[in-house]
């Protein structure tokens, strides 16, 4: 959504938000989440926050530099010919038209994702049990994996199914968003 | 009979850099003018063209006048209202009696809606209400010569002259009172071009609304319009009737652009004219006549003296030109107008 | 007819192109985008091929420099070029062909260069296949862009591509086309992106340095106007096929096939008198999906008749040498026989 502002406002406005982002981005990710988990305490919302925050900038920047090509775009500025104002060129304009390309960026970043929270539950900052994680279980059963390796596989199955899953998501929505890859048509 | 747009001594510059690095630059005026002091109006029903090369500042005004682009100086009237002192709400009612066609058929209808939603988009962004919303995308294809089986397509499924056709037919969803028409022939092909001019000349007759086109093809200007105006550097340099251009044309580059656009003959194409090098930039304009770098009749005086407009006896027809083509009887009218132009050339920048 | 032109044509056409059919693969089918196309390029002549969108024009260009898309397939017909088949050469003859016999100049001249590297690096690079010293290569590089009328080419050699206009480009390209000394220059809508003065210029440009260098040069286009100054011969293309080919002359004054002709009434520089209705080509260009039995033009001809629905017409020669694809032909020799 930022991005998305970034892209299509003001050219100051955009210069400010990118040094936020490049701020965020210079920070290592692992210890800037060591940071507020020292902050606010390890529990679920933490590390929801952690990730959200951290992964943002990459978002945003992919975001903005599609929005701006499509700023300039002939359509856009035929709609604005037409009296439309900005937030509805974004949201029916400009959104539907970024939004695929984000789209297999989130479900290529799940294992990622999904990899960072495990690591942090690996150090005791992540999800508190009893709330049940994979990361955490996958951690448990890599204690034991020269006696028995089912627990890592059978803990691992959930992650790549999920992963998996996210993958096909991605690109099913990208296609339904994408009138241009539509089978049917 | 008023004017239904009338626009006075427009004049719309481009930043060239920051304004922090002209700061530190010392460059004063960081602005290129694209347009400068352009003065014209159109009729109720009546078809006026722009034509010039890129960078000739014709587009420039098209997107001032419907709003994409804020004017320095100069007044739009929409039947004798000023719209450049309007704020974007009060200008609403006015940009709707108005609509714009851009140069890209397919790349000007945004790619993820249905051509339904595309020409009914319009009543939304003004907030009609529309009993049959679906009813009314119908009437508009039919208007336009177009199966009502193509509301449910997408821009990509159509062909440059059918995009082109729904363009058309958004434009004239809020039965505007003029359209403009950035290049309506760019990227189609010659067959199809003669569709979509005699599609715009038919509507134009139904309908009765103004025109102006904007185009650097010649051809599509000769068959469509009552009036043109040849633009150069962001300025006219030629206006008048129609007709009468393309019979006498006055001004050196005019001729050479008629002279560019032949007739498709291997023994009649012999006598183009090649002009000199090319349009200068906006940066560094020229001094005097803008024209004289490339003009082949150029003297001494065209590279000192900025020309001023000077008209035909019966004021049909002006021009910028110290040593205009023709007849020899306007040119005692030239050089008295000339000699008093010279103010006019600091006046510009 | 002069008596010069007659003999040029008995001795081998530098290329000749015979029964060239061209598929695309997609997920669709199969469309046919080149039908039994053949034709001449004689030595030291401009051949112009004219067509409408879709009609192979440019899918023609890039099959004669193998710039094809992976999905494209060439079943039948060859490409002869100095008397050997471009399609049958092993890749790296081909290659080595290109660039040095064979070269091109494309549509758009901002993107024909390389954005990241000056013209001067660029322009040596192209005579890869000559064996000279670096700075001799500089003075030829710099010999040619003075040839081509950029001013100052001392200094504007070391400039990147975004430092030239798009006129200036195009002029740069047409330098480093010509550099290699080519016999065949192909040239692809070279003036189509750019404005009609500066269209002027670079036609006469070409004709003048193809008169020079005496090359034959392959001219594609779909501007009437530039084809009929630049060109010796004309081949008019439709939907992926030759309908008609022959000396400039004929096929603008005496055009025999109704597609020319249609073509030639729709040129708006044609009409003279002003009017508020233009001449079109009722219909749509037919789909190339799949195989088509009968005349290609037969649904937007205001000539057809039975014939044109079943048989595929041959070429017909009218005159000394024009041909066109067109029963109408055939049924008027019938009727003054």
């Amino acid at each position: 959504m930022r991005g998305l502002i970034a892209g299509f406002g003001r050219r100051w406005l955009d210069n400010l938000l990118l040094l936020i982002f490049d701020t965020i981005r210079s920070f290592p990710g692992i210890i800037f989440a060591l940071a507020i988990i020292a902050l606010l305490g390890p529990s679920l919302a933490t590390v929801i926050l952690v990730i959200a925050i951290t992964s943002m900038p990459i978002y945003a920047r992919v975001m903005r530099t599609q929005t701006e090509a499509l700023r300039s775009s002939e359509y856009v500025a035929a709609e604005r010919s037409m009296g439309a104002g900005t937030t509805r060129i974004l949201a029916v304009h400009v959104l539907p038209n970024v939004i695929g390309p984000l789209l297999i960026l989130v479900s290529m970043d799940v294992p990622a994702v999904i990899a960072v929270e495990a690591g942090l539950s690996f150090l005791g900052m992540g999800v508190r049990p009893p709330t049940p994680d994979w990361g955490a279980i996958l951690n448990d059963g890599y204690s034991y994996i020269n006696q028995t390796p089912w627990l890592v596989i059978a803990g691992g199955i959930p992650i790549v199914f999920a992963t998996l899953g996210f993958t096909f998501l991605g690109e099913a929505l990208r296609d339904i968003f994408d009138p241009k890859l539509r089978k049917d048509l | 009979m008023s004017a239904l747009l009338r626009v006075e001594d427009l004049r719309v510059c481009f930043r060239t850099m920051g304004p922090l690095k002209a700061l530190v630059t010392g460059t004063k005026a960081p602005f290129i003018d694209a347009v400068c002091g352009v003065s014209f109006e159109i009729h109720k029903g009546e078809t006026l063209a722009l034509v010039g090369e890129s960078g000739s500042g014709k587009s420039t005004i098209a997107r001032t006048i419907i709003g994409l682009q804020r004017a320095v100086s100069g007044s739009i009237r929409i039947d004798g209202q000023e719209i450049e002192e309007l704020s974007g709400a009060e200008r609403k009612p006015y940009l709707r009696r108005m609509a714009m066609m851009f140069q890209d058929p397919i790349g000007s209808l945004s790619p993820r809606l249905t051509v339904r939603s595309l020409l009914t988009e319009p009543f939304r962004i003004h907030g009609l209400k529309h009993p049959d919303l679906g009813g009314e995308a119908e009437r508009l294809l039919r208007m336009v010569g177009l199966p009502a089986d193509f509301a449910r397509r997408y821009p990509h499924q159509l062909s440059g002259g059918q995009a082109r056709r729904v363009g058309i037919a958004r434009a004239l969803a809020l039965n505007p009172d003029l359209i403009i028409a950035d290049e309506p022939t760019a990227g189609l092909d010659v067959s199809v071009q003669g569709e979509v001019l005699n599609l715009l000349a038919r509507l134009q007759d139904e309908l009765g609304m103004a025109i102006l086109i904007i185009t650097h093809n010649l051809n599509v200007v000769r068959h469509m319009t009552d009036r043109m105006a040849i633009m150069y550097l962001g300025r006219f340099i030629e206006v008048g009737s129609t007709e009468r251009i393309f019979d006498q044309p006055r001004h050196p580059y005019t001729e050479a652009l008629l002279a560019a656009n032949p007739e498709p003959d291997p023994d009649a194409v012999l006598n183009r004219i090649e002009l000199k090098g090319e349009v200068p930039s906006l940066m560094r304009r020229p001094s005097g006549c803008e024209f004289h770098t490339r003009c082949r009749y150029a003297q001494d005086i065209c590279s000192r003296v900025f020309p001023e407009p000077s008209a035909s006896e019966d004021a049909e027809h002006s021009f910028r030109c110290h040593f205009p083509l023709g007849r020899g009887s306007d040119r005692p009218l030239e050089t008295t107008l000339s000699s008093a132009g010279p103010k006019s050339d600091d006046g510009q920048s | 007819m002069r008596h010069d032109d007659l003999t040029q044509h008995i001795a081998r056409p530098l290329l000749e192109i015979r029964d060239l059919n061209l598929d695309f693969g997609t997920p669709r089918g199969r469309v046919h985008a080149l039908r039994n196309v053949s034709l001449d390029v004689p030595a030291g002549q401009v051949v112009g091929i004219v067509g409408e969108s879709g009609s192979g024009k440019s899918t023609l260009a890039y099959t004669l420099m193998g710039l094809l898309p992976e999905n494209a397939d060439v079943t039948a017909g060859s490409i002869l070029f100095e008397g050997k088949d471009l399609l049958k050469m092993p890749a790296q003859a081909r290659r080595n062909l290109l660039g040095d016999r064979l070269s091109m100049i494309f549509q758009d001249p901002m993107t024909a260069l390389n954005p990241v590297r000056t013209i001067e690096s660029q322009m040596i690079d192209i005579q890869h296949h000559e064996q000279r010293s670096r700075s001799e290569k500089r003075t030829r590089a710099l010999e040619m862009l003075h040839r081509v009328g950029i001013p100052d080419p001392q200094s504007r050699i070391g400039a990147y591509p975004h430092h030239f206009s798009g006129g200036m480009r195009q002029r740069v390209c047409i330098a480093m086309a010509l550099l290699v000394k080519p016999t065949l220059l192909v040239a692809d809508e070279p003036t189509t992106a750019l404005d009609a003065t500066l269209e002027v210029q670079i036609i006469h440009l070409l004709k003048e340095l193809q008169k020079e260098i005496g090359c034959s040069v392959l001219f594609v286009s779909h501007h009437l106007g530039a084809v009929a100054e630049l060109c010796d011969r004309v081949a008019v293309m439709y939907a992926g096929e030759v309908v008609e080919e022959g000396a400039v002359r004929d096929i603008f004054h005496n055009p025999a096939h109704p597609y020319t002709r249609a073509l030639l009434e729709c040129d708006p520089g044609r009409i003279k008198k002003s009017t508020r209705t233009l001449p079109t080509i009722p219909g749509e260009v037919p789909s190339l999906l799949g195989s088509k039995k009968g005349c290609i033009f037969r649904a937007r001809c205001p000539q057809a008749f039975s014939r044109c629905t079943h048989d595929n017409p041959i070429e017909y020669r009218i005159g000394v040498d024009q041909v066109a694809r067109c029963h109408l032909l055939d049924e008027e020799r019938l009727v003054s026989a």
